[in-house]
Order: structure tokens, then sequence, then C-alpha cells
């Protein structure tokens, strides 16, 4: 198309100046903003530039967050306005350099860019339609609807309306550049058009003006809104943490340090607070949230805006202070403290989220804050780290009676069998909680079976720390991961089965952190190798059991699970014991799994507010129920197991449904066993 | 061999415990049983001030005083003042010439020992230590005149508790009735209040339901809340965590109600329970009600 | 206010304490020590009176082996501003008057308020320091105590006694054993950690202090386990009447406790 201002010089500077106006008010807020994101902490973003760049080309361009179930349709949506949006952007340049200085941008004049830019604004009209009907009539309960959503999905129509209308316009009026593929809409609307040559005309130039003065009054308006994303999302993705989902970040040099978590933005790293400006509103992580959906006062996508709102409010003075921390900036307020206690750290929120905020590792910062600055932290979890600092167990259980599991088994400690191929770590629970100790007597059971060489470490074993560090306590976990790390070297540990998900994580993931690497395995992940191997056979089952099936739920436990991917290895296991036939929570199952409440510390802390979240979970289990009904829920982490045994206690089903772990189920089916039920 | 036997009172009489100490105090040598008097309040020390003059003329080589609350109080106020030996929360105390051979325990009640302390020696005697003869009565009292002017101290006020617990107090009972987290919530208490009230007994309570605040603290068993020493101690949904344990296990008799067959209660208990506390307790209190009234 | 609180450093409650091989005292090795549970309470008493008072000031001390600097600095950590250990060959076989007569002399030379401690250590359960102390220093004494407040020359103390507490007025110093405090001892913030490790924690020599000697000792004879507990009855199965009954009669007959 010939451009409306071609040969008139007034017309091209109104042009440029209302895009310099437009893009200057942009750039000036989005300086802004950017001071705002200085004023955090460094932290350094830049390991792994393959990873990330890969991250980028699929998480950012190819959406692929947007696309988990249950928002597949949602997620498409979104998918085609941003691709749109994005194609769209380069016939938008190519319209103002046309304009200002008759310079076509290469390719745009091609069938191909015209019919993608075409094909494109239909997609995103759809796409824009269906938002709004959603948003006008069926909005789900977590979502903000507010004015700037309407704004937003209204500009996205008009400037999809304009281009359109110009196009077909174009055409009619006959100001089709020569040697320029014709637009294929424009074509088709071309012969419905009402109105003449003249009119069309007008149009044409109002619709060519509409459009380049809305994307100049989208750019000023974008970094006051939400949808200020749609950039930030870039950096965000790129700068996304590239360690192992499970572990969090160390604090190095922490007894040097003058302040430790975040007691304000101010301490919150830069990239936390670049996730505050990225937050889309969605609400998926809401929606994933275990403590949100029984009633708890936390919603993580209130914690991330209230990062961002937080920010926003006081950054301009932040940033006139200069380097004077002298004035602090506002401490959390009394119910913040109450929404970070609430958090399972379950990993929900961070799975859900599609522009890859970290909502876990500001949670724990700020429980570093208030753990380590001010000692504050709620009584019952106070004297789980009391005890694991005095006793080595958060249940303040003698250390000396840490091996007790075991007697009359004959398990050999590093010290006897220096020379084991494998260390068992056993962890606190199944060491000193009676029906884990079961568990651990299991385990014990098919490693034999297996021809497994190991060893454990008895009582020189001690608590792996994830509950101090969880809560916020980076010091005592740095005490105890180095404890377990000096009696590893002591015995030359190289390699690590874990029953626990939590041991496995905190070893697997962050011991690595403070310099102990070694080889790690969860009990699920090893039997599923041993049956491969071959090393691990089962009885068929005697006489009438034989072929017969129980029912058997898996509840994936979420350090095994979302942190660290391991979904499919326990599902082999139950696929490959006789007698189990394996039934899925859906839809809370695998990355959508429901939290047992345990985590996060949450063990040794009161729910005083809402269903507690281990009943819900046994409320989805039961509900799992189809036509048989299922007798037994299987598991693979003691603090899920001792959650279950709980729910299923209190709500007096125990006898309908059995809590076991999965070496449980395992054990029992090995060759010389006769008994079917663990 | 002279020995002192200091008694306390209740509202209800002399205490059982001075009872028992009385009883020890005579068999034990030539004993004297002294009552301090002239106090509205109890406090320690006016007690010590007139016991001590009394002593420096009497001489006694030996001093016993049931331990209540108050009675260690004065036990030991006493002996500093002397500048005797002094043990407290005797089990057994023979003489052996100079010296009084005391059994007691130590580190929170972790170990037993037996211990040789000089005369003349101050022992406060743990109620229940010492079993009263059958029919003895009550013995001769001599009072000892104590000044409040010695106190200088002033009395304010008394605050009852709030949640004022069982009506029997917890530090002398005979008979504890205890409840556990596995009571579930506050509102089941009436269930233990219950079998509490038919057998006279005093409420406990676990740490985990003080915290919690479903109990106030002063029920609190434990090693940081009282050690209590009855004739009979019934745990209800106690798992028997060694904090709890340490303030109870020198009970003569424990029962124990839980439905955890592998609680740690067990262990200690001399007759266990397995089973649902909410069915076995109400059937309990109604047969202990049944078998008082028998008689 | 100046308060003084005088701790003792015990083996932790979740060490299971074991008979040493002389048959007299216990096995130290792999004990974990900690402030005594009471005088926890004490030092948190102490402390959150700070919190309220900002011109209150904390000391704590302690008579004991070296090991016992341990105690002092988690009291420090916790918020304690000063701390002293009273040490030397003979601090390690001081016990009750003699303890109480080397805290007095500390006490003369601190001149507190107030002084706090435990109601008794978790060592040798005798509960008889406190007391002690406050007949060498001639002042009054109130155990088992909850709280306190007021100022100088009023300070009301509440004492827990049976169905309640008593409040009592001091209009001078006084020694006050304390049973619980308000809040759980608080857990120390890290730069409390830190601070404390570097803090100067002066040391006294026991000899030095010009303590009268002559004090009674206590001489352990024997030590041993508690009684084996245990290898009781289960009642299991059965009807919950039954076997309600059958405890009743094994109560009244067997045991005779009912």
């Amino acid at each position: 198309m010939i451009a409306p201002t071609a040969g008139n010089a007034l017309l091209v500077a109104v042009l440029v100046a209302v895009w310099a106006v437009g893009w200057g008010l942009f750039a000036r807020r989005a300086w802004q903003l950017y001071r705002y994101l200085r004023l955090g902490r460094d932290e350094d973003r830049t390991q792994r530039p393959a990873r990330r760049i890969r991250d980028e080309l699929v998480v950012y361009l190819g959406q692929q967050k947007l696309f988990k179930r249950p928002y597949l349709v949602r997620g498409l949506a979104h998918a085609f306005i941003f691709w749109g949006f994005a194609v769209i952007t380069i016939g938008t340049v190519d319209l103002f350099l046309s304009g200002v200085f008759g310079f076509r941008v290469p390719g745009t004049g091609t069938a191909l860019f015209v019919w993608t830019v075409d094909l494109f604004a239909i997609l995103v009209i759809a796409s824009i339609a269906l938002a709004l009907v959603r948003r006008l009539f069926f909005p789900p309960p977590r979502m903000h609807v507010a004015l700037d959503g309407y704004l937003i999905l209204g500009g996205i129509a008009f400037l999809m309306v304009t281009l359109l209308l110009f196009e077909t316009t174009g055409l009619v009026a006959g100001v089709a550049a020569p040697g320029f593929a014709d637009p294929p809409l424009a074509r088709l609307l071309h012969d419905l058009w009402p109105l003449g040559d003249a009119a069309s005309a007008a149009v044409y130039g109002a619709a060519w003006w509409g459009h380049l003065v809305g994307v100049a009054a989208f750019a000023a308006y974008l970094p006051q809104s939400k949808h200020l994303h749609i950039f930030t999302t870039l950096p965000n993705v790129f700068f996304r943490s590239q360690r192992p989902r499970g572990a969090l970040d160390l604090i190095d040099g922490i007894e040097e340090r003058e302040t430790l978590g975040a007691g304000s933005v101010r301490d919150l790293s830069w990239k936390q607070l670049l996730d505050g400006y990225t937050c889309t509103e969605c609400g998926r992580c809401s929606d994933q949230c275990p403590a949100l959906a029984t009633g708890k006062p936390l919603d993580p996508q209130r914690i991330v805006l209230d990062v961002r709102d937080q920010l926003l409010r006081q950054g301009g003075r932040l940033v006139l202070d200069g380097s004077d921390r002298g004035t602090p900036p506002a401490r959390w307020s009394a119910t913040k403290v109450e929404e970070l206690w609430s958090c399972t750290t379950c990993g929900g929120c961070v799975e859900a989220c599609p522009v890859t905020i970290e909502h876990i590792d500001k949670i724990v910062d700020m429980r570093r804050w208030l753990a380590m600055m001010e000692g504050d932290v709620p009584p019952e979890a106070q004297r789980a780290l009391t005890n694991i600092e005095r006793a080595g167990n958060p249940w303040g259980q003698p250390r000396d009676a840490r091996a007790e599991w075991a007697a009359g088994l004959g398990v050999p400690t590093s010290a006897e069998r220096p020379d084991a191929e494998w260390l068992y770590f056993v962890g606190c629970a199944a060491s000193y909680d009676r029906r884990n100790q079961r568990v651990a007597r299991s385990v014990v059971e098919v490693l034999r079976a297996s021809g497994v060489s190991f060893a454990i470490l008895g009582n020189e074993e001690t608590c792996n720390g994830d509950p101090a560090r969880r809560i916020g306590n980076e010091y005592l976990w740095q005490t105890q991961a180095r404890a377990n790390i000096e009696t590893f070297a002591r015995y030359g540990v190289r390699k690590v089965i874990a029953s626990c998900p939590h041991c496995f994580n905190t070893i697997a993931n962050e011991y690595p952190q403070l310099g102990g690497s070694y080889e790690v395995v969860h009990t699920a992940q090893l039997v599923q190798r041993l049956v491969t191997e071959g090393r691990l056979h089962f009885a068929p089952g005697a006489g009438a059991s034989a072929g017969a099936k129980e029912r058997v739920a898996y509840h994936d436990p979420c350090y095994l699970g979302r942190h660290n991917g391991i979904y499919d290895e326990p599902r082999g296991v139950m696929d490959v014991v006789p007698g189990v036939d394996r039934v899925e929570v859906r839809p809370h199952h695998r990355e959508r799994g429901f939290c047992c409440g345990a985590g996060g510390g949450r063990m040794w802390m009161e729910e005083k507010v809402g269903q507690r979240v281990n009943h819900r979970r046994m409320d989805q289990i039961l509900a799992a129920d189809a036509a048989t009904p299922v007798t037994k829920v299987a598991s693979a982490c003691p603090f899920c197991l001792i959650m279950l045994d709980e729910a299923a206690g209190a709500k007096g089903v125990q006898e309908r449904i059995k809590p076991i772990d999965l070496m449980e189920l395992v054990a029992a089916r090995l060759p010389e066993k006769e008994t079917a039920t663990p | 061999m002279k020995a002192w036997a200091v008694v306390e009172r209740s509202p209800s009489g002399i205490r059982r415990v001075s009872l028992e100490v009385a009883a020890k105090a005579k068999d034990l040598g030539e004993a004297s049983v002294l009552e301090v008097t002239g106090l509205a309040r109890p406090s320690a020390l006016p007690a010590v001030a007139a016991l001590a003059k009394r002593a420096a003329e009497a001489k006694p080589d030996l001093v016993l005083v049931g331990a209540t609350a108050g009675g260690r109080d004065l036990a030991a106020r006493l002996a500093a003042r002397l500048g005797w030996a002094y043990a407290s929360e005797a089990t057994g105390i023979a003489i052996d010439g100079a010296s009084a051979t005391v059994t007691r325990t130590m580190y929170a009640g972790k170990v037993r020992v037996t211990v040789k302390a000089p005369l003349p020696a101050v022992v406060s005697v743990r109620p229940g230590a010492f079993t009263l003869p059958q029919g003895a009565g009550e013995p001769q009292v001599e009072g000892v005149a104590a000044s409040a002017a010695d106190e200088p101290l002033a009395f304010q006020r008394f605050e009852p508790s709030a949640a004022a617990g069982g009506k029997v107090p917890l530090a002398e009972a005979r008979v504890v009735v205890s409840g556990g987290r596995g009571l579930k919530g506050p509102e089941n208490w009436k269930m233990v209040e219950e079998l509490a009230g038919v057998l006279g007994a005093a409420l406990g309570a676990s740490r985990a339901v003080t915290d919690a605040g479903w109990r106030p603290n002063e029920e609190q068993v434990g090693q940081t809340g009282r050690t209590v020493t009855p004739d009979l101690y019934i745990a209800l949904g106690i798992s028997g965590a060694i904090q709890h344990l340490a303030g109870m296990t020198s009970s003569k008799v424990i029962v124990a109600v839980n439905k955890d067959p592998d609680a740690d209660i067990f262990k200690v208990a001399d007759y266990g329970v397995v089973g649902d506390l909410f069915e076995f307790v109400p059937a309990f209190t109604d047969e202990v009600r049944k078998a008082k009234a028998r008689g | 206010m100046k308060l003084l609180v005088c701790i003792k450093q015990t083996p932790d409650s979740t060490v299971r304490v074991k008979v040493g091989p002389g048959g007299r005292s216990i096995d130290e090795s792999g004990v974990t020590w900690a402030i005594a549970p009471y005088d926890e309470y004490a030092v948190e008493m102490a402390l959150e009176r700070k919190d309220a008072d900002a011109a209150t000031t904390v000391a704590v001390v302690t008579v004991g082996p070296p090991r016992a600097k341990d105690a002092l600095r988690q009291a420090l950590a916790m918020g304690a501003d000063e701390a002293t250990l009273v040490t030397g060959a003979e601090a390690a076989t001081l016990e009750g008057l003699g303890v109480a007569r080397a805290l007095a002399a500390v006490v003369a030379e601190a001149k507190p308020d107030l002084v706090l401690c435990g109601r008794q250590s978790s060592d040798d359960d005798q509960g008889f320091v406190g007391p002690a102390l406050a007949e060498v220093l001639g002042w009054p004494h109130v155990a088992a105590v909850t709280n306190f407040t007021g100022a100088d020359g009023a300070v009301d103390v509440w004492k827990e006694v049976e169905g309640g507490h008593e409040v009592w007025r001091a209009s001078g110093p006084a020694v006050l054993t304390v049973q619980k405090s308000e809040k759980e001892p608080r857990y120390p913030s890290l730069p409390g950690i830190m601070k404390a490790k570097k803090k100067e924690i002066p040391e006294k020599d026991v000899a030095a202090l010009g303590i009268e000697g002559g004090a009674p000792r206590l001489e352990i004879v024997k030590m041993e386990p508690p009684a084996a507990r245990g290898g009781g009855k289960i009642l299991k199965d059965g009807d919950t009447r039954q076997t309600a009954a059958e405890l009743v009669r094994l109560l009244r007959e067997e045991a005779k406790v009912l």
C-alpha cells in the first residue's frame, strides 16, 4: 500500500512525533522500572548459556508452558495472539518505515508474508473474541477481572481491525503498491466492501493512522500495565534458574553476611523483582496451590504481585535514596508472615507459571529473613530446628537410637563395611518414625534380594537438613550438610540410595553446592533399574491370589515428581509388581499432583485454618475410586505416608484404604515371601 | 538419732505425704513431728527462720520434709541456712552411722542414684515413696511459731487459673488421668474429666496439647512440666515421647490407652489397652464407677 | 533494670543418659550439652523483660568446666549482653552450697536488681542452688516464677501454686527461680550467633573468689539406670466392655491401686 504520508513532509513529521511521544513515554517508564530493578540484590544468572537460549526458544517463542492441561485451548488462544503479534509487528514496523521513509521492509510484499499476516489476524481476532467472552461471562475464580484486561484486549482488537480495514480499503482505493502481493483477506473482503472509492480512501487513511497511533498509544500504556509481560518475559525466561528444580540457592559466606534473606524488596534479587513485572495475573499458580485450595491465606499470585506492588510503591523513594540504606523499606506485615508459613514448597505454582516466575525462591528468601535475622519462626517449627541442631533429627529422639530400626537385621554400617558400593541414607523419618521404620526394613529386604552391596551410617547419620533449609534456616542446613558430607568423605561414599525424596533431593541437588557430589538414586529409580538389569524378580503369587489384582492408587510425592521429574519410575515399578493394578488420581497426578501437606517444613507446623491439606488429598484419592474401589494408596515418601495415614485415620477410612510405601509393595512380592499384604 | 518431720497442712487436714514422712521419721529414730504455725500464707523465710532457731536448740540429725512445691522450697532454704547437706525427692532413706544413705533420681529422672549425705542433713521426700502403715493415725504435732514479719516480700493477691484444671492438684495426686493428642481436640476432654472425677484423680496433659492451647500449662506432665509420682497414672492417647515419660515413669502403676500398638508408652506401661479410646474410656469409667459402688 | 541469670550446662534433653563404667557417674562420651531447660526459661524471661524495656541489661553467669562457655554463648546468642564463666580446678566438683557461695561472689560484684535461675537443673535435679544463693545473699526468693513486672523497688512476681498464681511484691533485690516463661525460649538469630561467637567471656577462678570452704557434699555411691519397666500386660482384642471390666479387676486385685 502507498502510505498516506507519502510526499507529505508535515504528515511524516506528525507520524514521527506521535511515535516519538508514544515510544518516548514507553522508554521513560521502562527506564524507571529498570532502575527499580537495580535496587535488588545481585544475582548471577549467566550459568549454562546454551540451556538459556534453548529455554528462550522453547518456552518464550514456543509458548511451551502455556499448553499444560487443563488450559490447552486457552493456551492455544494465547499462543496465537503472541505469534500473531510477533508477525504483525513486522508489518507494523514496515508500515512505519514506509510512512516515514517510503521504505519497505524486504519480504513484506511476498505472498508468504501477507498470507501469514492475514492468517494470524484471523487467529488473533478469534482468540481475542474467545478471551473477551470468557472474561465477560465465565471468568475463572482466580482471574483479576480489571479494566486493564479489557483495555489490552480492546487495544489488540482495535489494531487487528484497523489492519484489516486499511488492507481492504487500500485494495479498494487502489493504493496498492506495485509488485506487492494482495493480502488474501483484503481480497475476500474487497468484494463485500460497500463503500465507494473516495470513501474507501478516507477509511484507508483513517485506518492506517489509527493503526500506527494505536501502536504508539499501546507502547505508552504497556509499561503501566501487566501487559508489560510481553517484553519482560523475554529476559525472565532467559534468566530463569538453571539450578536443578528442587534446589534452593546457596547463601555463600553466610557467617560474614550482614543481612540474610529478604526482609523487604531491597533484599530480593533483581531477578525476583523482574518476576514481579512479568506476572500476567493469569492465576494458574493459584489454581495449583494446595494451601489456597484448602483455605489458607497464601495465594502464590499475591506473593508475586505484592513484591511488584511494594517495589512500585517504594521504588521512587528508594532510587532517590541512592546508596543510603538507612531508611529501610517497609518490612513484611503480619499477614504476609502467615502467608509465608503456609507454603509447602510443593512447586505447583512454579510448574504452572507460563512465564517462569519462581515463587518458592521468594517465599524461602522471606522465610530466611524471619528465621535467621529475627529468629521468628512458628514455635513448633522452632522446636524441630532446635532438635535437628541438638539431636540430629527433628523429633528430638536420641542420636544413639538412630539405627534401632535395624536391630537384629545385621545391616552393616559403613564403619564395618567401608567397601560397600552403595550408602543407604535412611533419613530421620525411617529411622525414628514407627510406621516408616517398617519401610526401611522393606528397603533392606529388597536390596538384599537383589544382591546390592550397601551399608548404612547408623548413628553417624544425621539429618540431611532439608527441613531447616525450607523453613529458612540456611545456616543450620549448611551445618548439617557439611557434617554429612564430611562423614561421606571419611567413608569414601560415592553412591547414595535414598528412600525419602527430601533426602534424595537435597543430597543430589543441593549438597553439590557445598562440594558434595555423588551418584544419588531414589529407591523407586533403583528398583526400576534392578528389574531392568534382571537382578530383581517377583514371586507371581500362590494359588488363588495368582492373577488377582488389587487396585492401588499412586500418589506423586512433590519432591520426587515435580521437583525431580521422577514420575515414570515409580509407575514402572508398580506395573511390574504382580498383583497390582495401578490407578491414577486424575486430574491431580504427575505434574499436577496435589501435595500431602508436609513439605516446606510444614510437617512440624500446625494447620489452624481451613481444611487440612492431607485430608483434601485423601478426598481426591478416595474419589479416584471408579467402579472398583481402590484399597491402597502407594507413595514413595515417608512424609506422604505419615500424612496419608493421619488422613485415613481422621476420616475413619483406614479399613477401606491403606496407605503404603512403594517399597513395601515391592518387598511383599519378593520370592520366598508368601504374604501378599505388606 | 533425732529425726524431725516437718508437716504441711491442706484444707482437709495434714497432707498425706507429711503423714508418710512422719511415719518414716519414727522408723528412723527419735522422731519429732513439727508444723510451722502463725502464717496466714505459707512462705519460706519465716518458716526457715523459725525452724532454724528451733534446730539450734534441739539439734536434730535429720530433717525430713514432704517434697511438695512448698516443702522443697522450704527444705532447700533451711539446709542453706543451717549449712547442712541437702538431698531432694528421696525415694529411700537409711541411716548409716554419721551419714544418711538416700536413694533418688538424677538427670531428669533418667538414672537412679544412691548417695551418702553427711549428717546433719535436710532431706525432702517424694510423695508415695514410703507407704503409710495401715491404720496409722495422725501423729502428735508440735507447733513452731513463725512470724510473718520475717517475710520481706509483700503478698499482693491470689489469681486463680482461668481454666483451672481438675479439682485435685497434680503435684501430690495419688491418681492422675492424663490426655494427649489422641484425644483429637479440647472438646473431647469431658471424657477425661469424667474418668478423673470417678477416680478422684488430678488431670494431666502432654506437652503437645498444652502447647496447642487445649489444656492449661499447669497440667503439663513431662520434662519441662511437672514430674508426678502417683500410685496410678492413666495415659490416654499419649504416645509416650521421652520428654513426657521423664515426668511420670516413677508412677507406681502405669496404664496406657492408645490405638497404636507400637506406641512407646506401651514400653513403660504395666497395663496397656490397644484400641479406640473414644470407646474404651467411657466403658472403663463406667466399670470403675460400678466397682467403687460395690465397695 | 539489671538482671543476672544463673545458668547451668547439662546434657541436652534428647540425650539418653547412660551410666559410666565406674557405676558412679554418667558416660559423658557423645553427650550434647545445652543450657538446662528451666535455666533456658529463665534466660528467656529476662530477655522478654529486655524486649519490653530497652534499659534492661541481662548478664549470665555459670559455674562449671571450660565447656560451659558454650552454654554462655548460647545465652549471648539469644540476646544476653554479657557472660561470665566461673571455672578452675575446683569448679568441676563444686556443688550445692559451694556453688551458691561462688555465685554470691559474682552477684556481689555485679550488683543486679534481680537474680533469675531455673527452678532446678536437669542433672542433679535438686532445685537447691536458687534458694541457697538467696540465703547466702540474705535476699528473699520466690520459687516457681512464671512472670514478673514492675521496676526497682516494686517488682511484682507471679508464683505458680495449686489452682493459680500468688503475686508477691519485692521492694528490694530478690532471687527468682523460674518455672516457665511467657514464650518458648527464643531461637537465636544468626547475627546473634555470630556476634556471640566473637564476644569476650571473662573467666573467674573459683579459688580466687575467696569463698569459705567446707560446704557439705553428697557422695554418689551407686548410679544405675531406672528400674526397668514394662513387660506389662497388653489388652487388645475383644469386647470393649469386657476389656474395661478386666482392667478394673487387674487394677483392683493385682496392682492394688483401685
